[in-house]
């Protein structure tokens, strides 16, 4: 009987524990559940942030080869005397010609212009390298961190700049680097260039310009009364008062 | 500016050959047009009779597209008279600017306007006949004589008057600047005596006594004044009475002006009033008065 009881006892202490160890199996099971719920949400967390690790260590690995490549990004201009300028990309985007070449993809072996001398792309070149650190080479395109507004300082180093290329050169230069830049599409170097043959025009009789510019009168007599006739409201000095 | 490059900037082969360097004559038209873009109009107009390139380029609308003030169509429209005048639409940009050059009367003939050629400026002249004159009906103090001496070939007069009041008022789409408002005065009556110009100083009198006031006012609020004797008897002057600022090419504006001296202690006479002349600030003016006094920009009564 007490056997009976033992056995009672102990099948009852035994389901008990058992249903203990149940319990415990349950809770334990639970309890692992929930460290494994944490431990994959952490682990997921962890994840997560070795892939932004990964991603930006590899995105700024990029952008530095990216950066690398850029400055290495340079393009080689040859001028028709087989004078070679190299420049970065971003200085000749200046010349919206050279643009447009790179664009399509045209100039990774190098451009060569063949109307342009040595001595005029090397002018072109200097101008283009100057105005890259100070605005956008006058092209409107928006590169270089100016955008058109300059600080005081800055607009007389550029006028200086503008100033000192131009003065020195002779007539025959200053029209050479005129064709140079209207064929480059360089609106500032045009626009610069163009301003000094007009001041040059100021103040001179038609004959003298035509001594001092080589130009021909192609008018035969007749159209150049009709020309004169053209024009000669623009020179009456009418003065009634 | 197209890139119309023609092969001028060297020839291959050795720099000893001697490259051909670019002369004018090779420049393609646009690349004269934007050289003479940078000169005056009549100085554009005097490089047409250069070469044929010369007078392509000079024609270019986009010279005179920046010559032209900015309301050039509100001005076209003055100058024609309202009329829907299909002209107006196929006048190239330089025939208008030559147009605007014109004398362009409007307000029947009794102002005129015109575009200054050398700056592109608006100047605009208003007749003593848009003026209002206190008296001028009554012929015992003023009336209006014909002259060769006015755009408008007439001139009031002034035999002598104890009040003097003159005002008058313009609206007008001037473009974006500054202006200077004048009133062209003469003391004395100036007519022909054999072919000569002769001038009577018989009813000169009152103008050393007390000076005369003038005064501008804006429908923006701007005003001015000066006051100043008149003098140089014989000859025509232009009295500053000041400075007004236009800062829209596009919002018309009203001035009005007078001219004023009430001293009722003493009389004046032998004046002849021709005109106010409004002109951009700057334009170089004959026969300014020894004894202009500057414009005060105040808001003081007058007397």
């Amino acid at each position: 009987m007490a056997s009976q009881d033992c056995e009672a006892a102990a099948s009852s202490r035994a389901a008990a524990a058992s249903s203990q160890d149940c319990e415990a199996a349950a809770s334990s099971r639970a309890e692992k559940e929930e460290q494994k719920t944490v431990r994959v949400a952490a682990s997921s967390r962890a994840k997560k942030k070795e892939q932004k690790t990964v991603r930006v260590a590899a995105s700024s690995s990029r952008a530095e080869k990216e950066e690398q490549k850029e400055e290495r990004r340079t393009v080689r201009v040859t001028s028709n005397d087989g004078e070679e300028f190299e420049m970065d990309e971003a200085v000749a985007r200046g010349s919206v010609m050279l643009r447009h070449m790179m664009e399509l993809g045209i100039a990774l072996d190098g451009v060569t212009l063949p109307i342009v001398s040595g001595e005029i792309l090397a002018l072109a070149v200097s101008y283009l390298r100057f105005h890259r650190d100070y605005d956008d080479g006058g092209s409107g395109y928006g590169y270089g961190y100016s955008y058109g507004y300059h600080s005081e300082s800055e607009d007389t180093a550029l006028t200086n700049f503008d100033r000192d290329l131009v003065k020195q050169l002779d007539q025959a230069t200053l029209l050479d680097l005129l064709a140079a830049s209207n064929y480059m599409e360089i609106e500032g170097l045009l626009r610069l260039t163009c301003q000094t043959v007009a001041e040059k025009l100021k103040g001179k009789t038609t004959e003298e310009i035509r001594q001092t510019f080589c130009i021909q009168n192609d008018y035969p007599p007749e159209e150049e009364e009709e020309v004169r006739e053209e024009i000669s409201w623009a020179l009456e000095e009418k003065s009634l008062d | 500016m197209g890139a119309g490059a023609s092969s001028m900037l060297g020839t291959e082969g050795d720099e000893g050959g001697g490259a051909r360097r670019t002369v004018m004559a090779d420049l393609p038209e646009s690349c004269v047009a934007e050289v003479l873009l940078h000169l005056d109009p009549p100085e554009i107009c005097r490089m047409a009779r250069l070469s044929r390139t010369f007078r392509g380029a000079a024609s270019a609308d986009a010279i005179w597209a920046a010559k032209l003030p900015r309301n050039y169509g509100y001005l076209m429209a003055v100058a024609l008279g309202g009329d829907d005048c299909p002209a107006k639409w196929v006048l190239t940009k330089k025939e208008t600017y030559a147009w605007l050059c014109r004398r362009n009367p409007f307000d029947g003939g009794t102002k005129e306007f015109w575009l200054e050629k050398k700056r592109g400026g608006i100047c605009l002249s208003i007749s003593s006949k848009a003026l209002s004159i206190t008296g001028i009906d009554d012929r015992r103090y003023w009336n209006y004589i014909p002259t060769e001496e006015s755009r408008f070939h007439t001139v009031a007069y002034l035999h002598q008057i104890w009040w003097l009041e003159v005002r008058g008022e313009i609206d007008f789409g001037f473009p974006e600047g500054t202006y200077s408002l004048f009133f062209r005065l003469h003391l004395g009556r100036a007519y022909k005596r054999l072919g000569r110009r002769v001038c009577s100083p018989e009813h000169i009198h009152g103008w050393d006594i007390k000076p005369v006031w003038f005064h501008l006012s804006t429908s923006d609020g701007q005003q001015a004044q000066s006051k100043c004797y008149l003098e140089e008897p014989g000859m025509w002057v232009y009295y500053h009475v000041g400075d007004f600022a236009v800062r829209d090419s596009f919002a018309p504006i009203n001035v009005k002006f007078s001219m004023t001296q009430i001293d009722c202690t003493h009389t004046k006479g032998g004046l002849c009033i021709d005109s106010v002349l409004i002109q951009p600030r700057g334009i170089k003016q004959q026969k300014i008065p020894p004894a202009y006094l500057q414009c005060q920009q105040t808001n003081g009564s007058y007397y």
